[in-house]
């Protein structure tokens, strides 16, 4: 904890070490408050001691060499040399000196009736269990300095302290109590881990329980609340009690919160310098720790906690390669299978005893939430690790072949996965976005089966990616590249002429649909988009331009549209020009018959009465009639296509725009449009 | 202690001076004498060091609320050497620190020491319940009775995090499985 190097070193000048004259008096004050110090980082604790001996003019074992040798020391001089080989082991991680300081406060067995010679007694004796790697031994010394140092000194302290003289220069060992705590919580929480000793801690959780309850960070006067390891034992005790819990083991939330430092490195490594060979190295530091973390787990509480983040990192590290372009093999020793399992065992009492594995002290929210987090983990690795083996399965090569083919197991499994507990039992367990990520396994399995399929594909798989497209459709109507990819495999299959038949009903699923009207009608998020697409779907042409155009077409539809303008203008020339050739030729025909009973010129020339008396007509109108009447049906058919194509045409644009949509879900899975997925999918039943 | 000689020595100057009319009385001695105990212990008790007695039993409480939690959980994982070690630390703390508070106990404690007084037993019970030590259990709810045997209603923190009348709560205690 680096805050414990940059703060406690400095904090000698708050408790008022006194400044000496000479050498020797200069060291014994150092080594008499060496409680406020100790717990530095090595690095700090030497860097420290560096600038005592500069000051003091002789290094700390010089000091002791002179001055605390010999048989006949006192005691205050015995527990200076223990505390002086202590402070050297501390900083080297030299054994022999530890091995000296326990052979030093050892003299004190049977002298440890001074609150300060206890405190370094024990204090010693737990790094030395440590050392072994002794749990047992660690436990038992951590209590025996908890309970005869640091509680037997809150009372006078307290005493002092509702006296304004607890910094008093007179208060004795009483006034490190602050330090003590610091000091007892760093020995637990941190050096434990530092040493490796990750089992066998679980009872010292009655002392971090209580270390975070008005002792660590209570004392801001002494040690400022930014330099005490306040922040980070509310963290701890959190985890301990929180849903990423092992049913309360501190040892496993000691391992598990290792982990996750070492992945917080790793995942700074891959964003800063990709997948470097330090990168590497990082990630396996990172699953070698959540192994450990993982034989630490006793529940699946503990398990479920693990492998949702195991299974981020797998995630994330996909994700870098696929973004980066990267090849490098990473081995991360955790699978999804395995994930899957546990997600199945935590689920099978969500109707039952769910509170067994691991939640005894947690509501049934907390339960919820581990079953939520576990199962977006799982959907978010297998849809990262689909993608990255779908983009290097392009070519036709056997290898390309297979990363298709390991593409689509993995959104296959997911969508079983998916299937199973998308029931209307078992939904609870499943999060929001559970529902978008089952539409993109379903699409990833069409892609990943028409990317195999060549220009005669076997008509299995083509019917397959055809179903898994409606499939997607039906969970997320609005991406319109899906309605394209559906078309395209009917046509792979032959079957162009049954789009829309297949279509229409998906289409006017989403247009019946309650939970999209009420969205739409509650101007809900995104609801102008939503309301685009179930327009558009109402519309056949509509629907068809979703299906064989796209958006770069559009531009192309508009043009085409603006012709058959120009081409209505062009019609509606002719049929003027007919007209008035065919009002000429009547005109001359009444001048010729000189029949006061001849057509008024006033009548619809350009249409032939079926019901008037025919008219002795001449063969050249009845010529110009019949291509009235011909020009006119093209000039019908052209309004219709018009009409059609402007009432269309906007629906799609505004359809198209949905691409936004599909981009945030993917990137947000708190989208509130989540939550409408899910309901328009549940809607039936 | 110095301090608290002369916060002692200024109580027993503030009770004469109240009771001066008192004294003057010889009628009134037997009186006298039994308020005169009562005001001279709640006196002992005042100001920073009733503060303090407060602040230590709250603390006590606390303390023992979470180490019960630890314990529950120790339990519920079936960690037997865990439980061994805990109750290596828990019985000397109770001896030393729990004991030692509610030794402290006078009849003149305020109410809010009393009810401090009480929690703190049932507290111990608690966890004397949770390491299987039925004999203290037993030994506990004999003094809660002898301490606290005619104030029935009295409310105290049992269950952790409920409160209850003592009565109840010892009900609670006593059959609790």
């Amino acid at each position: 904890m680096r805050l414990w190097s940059v703060i406690l070193v400095g904090a000698l000048a708050l408790a008022g070490t006194p400044s000496v004259a000479s050498n020797g008096d200069t060291w014994a004050g150092y080594l008499d408050y060496a409680y406020i110090y100790s717990s530095a980082t090595p690095e700090a604790l030497s860097e420290r001691l560096e600038d005592y001996a500069a000051e003091a003019g002789s290094t700390l074992d010089d000091y002791r060499i002179e001055n605390l040798t010999g048989s006949d020391l006192s005691e205050r001089e015995q527990r200076r040399r223990a505390i002086a080989h202590l402070l050297k082991y501390l900083s080297s991680g030299d054994t022999r000196a530890l091995r000296s300081s326990v052979r030093d406060i050892r003299a004190f067995q049977k002298r440890l009736d001074r609150h300060e010679t206890r405190y370094w007694y024990y204090y010693i004796l737990s790094h030395d269990a440590l050392e072994r790697g002794d749990a047992a031994l660690f436990v038992d010394r951590v209590f025996k300095l908890w309970r005869t140092v640091v509680l037997e000194l809150e009372a006078p302290y307290e005493t002092l302290r509702s006296h304004s003289l607890e910094g008093a220069a007179n208060s004795g060992f009483v006034a490190s109590l602050p330090y003590l705590y610091e000091n007892t919580a760093r020995l637990v929480l941190i050096r434990t881990q530092e040493q490796g000793l990750n089992h066998g801690l679980d009872p010292l959780a009655a002392i971090v329980r209580t270390l975070d309850d008005e002792r660590i960070g209570s004392h801001p006067d002494v040690i400022p609340l930014d330099a005490s390891s306040r922040g980070y034992i509310a963290r701890i005790r959190a985890r301990l009690e929180g849903p990423e819990s092992d049913g309360g083991s501190l040892s496993f939330t000691l391992a598990l919160f290792e982990a996750a430092r070492h992945h917080e490195r790793a995942r700074s490594l891959l964003a800063t310098e990709g997948v470097s060979d330090a990168a590497v190295e990082s990630i396996h530091l990172t699953t070698g720790a959540y192994q450990r973390a993982l034989g630490r787990a006793e529940t699946l509480q503990g398990q479920a906690a693990v492998y949702t983040r195991v299974l981020r990192q797998l995630g994330e590290v996909h994700a870098a390669k696929l973004r980066l372009g990267s090849r490098t093999d990473v081995e991360i020793p955790f699978s999804i299978d395995q994930a899957a399992r546990i997600y199945s065992a935590l689920a099978a009492d969500l109707n039952g005893d769910w509170a067994q594995h691991g939640y005894a002290e947690l509501d049934r929210n907390a339960y919820l939430q581990a079953l939520h987090g576990l199962w977006a983990e799982i959907q978010e690795a297998s849809l990262n690790l689909a993608a990255y083996h779908l983009t290097h399965g392009q070519d036709a090569t056997p290898q390309g072949a297979a990363q298709r083919r390991q593409a689509a197991k993995l959104y296959t499994d997911y969508l079983a996965l998916f299937e199973r507990y998308a029931s209307a039992e078992q939904r609870e367990g499943i999060p929001n976005s559970a529902y978008f990520a089952a539409y993109e396994a379903a699409k990833g399995i069409g892609d990943s089966i028409l990317l195999s399929a060549g220009e005669e594909p076997d008509q299995g798989p083509v019917r397959l990616a055809s179903q898994r497209y409606q499939s997607a459709i039906e969970l997320f109507p609005f991406d319109w590249q899906l309605w394209l990819s559906l078309a395209s495999a009917i046509e792979l299959q032959g079957k162009q002429g049954d789009y829309l038949s297949l279509v229409r009903p998906l289409a006017s699923d989403l247009s019946s649909s309650r939970s999209v009207n009420d969205w739409i009608e509650g101007s809900r998020e995104n609801a102008s988009q939503l309301e685009a697409v179930r327009r558009a779907l109402t519309d056949d042409i509509a629907l068809l331009y979703l299906g064989f155009g796209d958006a770069s077409r559009i531009a192309e539809l508009e043009e085409s549209l603006a012709d058959l303008r120009d081409k209505r203008a062009r019609v509606f020339e002719e049929l003027a020009q007919l007209a008035q050739q065919r009002d000429a030729l009547l005109a001359q025909r009444r001048d010729e018959l000189s029949n006061p009973a001849a057509p008024s010129e006033t009548s619809d020339l350009l249409t032939v009465s079926s019901q008037s008396p025919k008219p002795e007509l001449s063969t050249p109108i009845a010529d110009l009639n019949a291509k009235i009447a011909s020009v006119q049906q093209t000039r019908d058919r052209l309004d219709r296509q018009i009409q059609a194509r402007d009432r269309a045409l906007p629906l799609l644009r505004n359809a198209l725009e949905t691409e936004d949509l599909t981009d945030a879900l993917r990137s947000r899975r708190d989208h509130p449009v989540h939550n409408l997925l899910r309901r328009l999918y549940h809607e039936e039943s | 202690m110095k301090i608290a000689r002369t916060l002692q020595s200024s109580a027993v100057i503030a009770l004469c001076a109240v009771f001066s009319g008192a004294c003057a009385n010889p009628s009134d001695t037997a009186t006298y004498t039994k308020q005169a105990r009562v005001i001279e212990s709640q006196s002992h008790l005042a100001g920073a060091e009733l503060a303090q007695q407060t602040h230590r039993m709250q603390r006590a409480h606390k303390d023992l609320v979470e180490y019960h939690r630890a314990l529950v959980t120790l339990k519920r994982r079936d960690d037997s050497s865990g439980i061994e070690a805990f109750r290596g630390f828990i019985e000397p703390y109770m001896a030393d620190h729990v004991d030692a508070q509610l030794s402290q106990r006078n009849e003149a404690w305020n109410d809010e020491l009393t009810t401090l007084d009480a929690n703190l037993l049932f507290a111990k019970a608690e966890l004397q319940r949770g390491l299987d030590d039925y004999w203290g259990l037993q030994a506990t709810i004999r003094e809660i009775r002898r301490r606290y045997g005619d104030q029935n209603d009295l409310l105290v923190e049992y269950p952790f995090g409920e409160r209850n009348t003592l009565a109840s709560a010892l009900k609670s205690l006593r059959y609790k499985r």
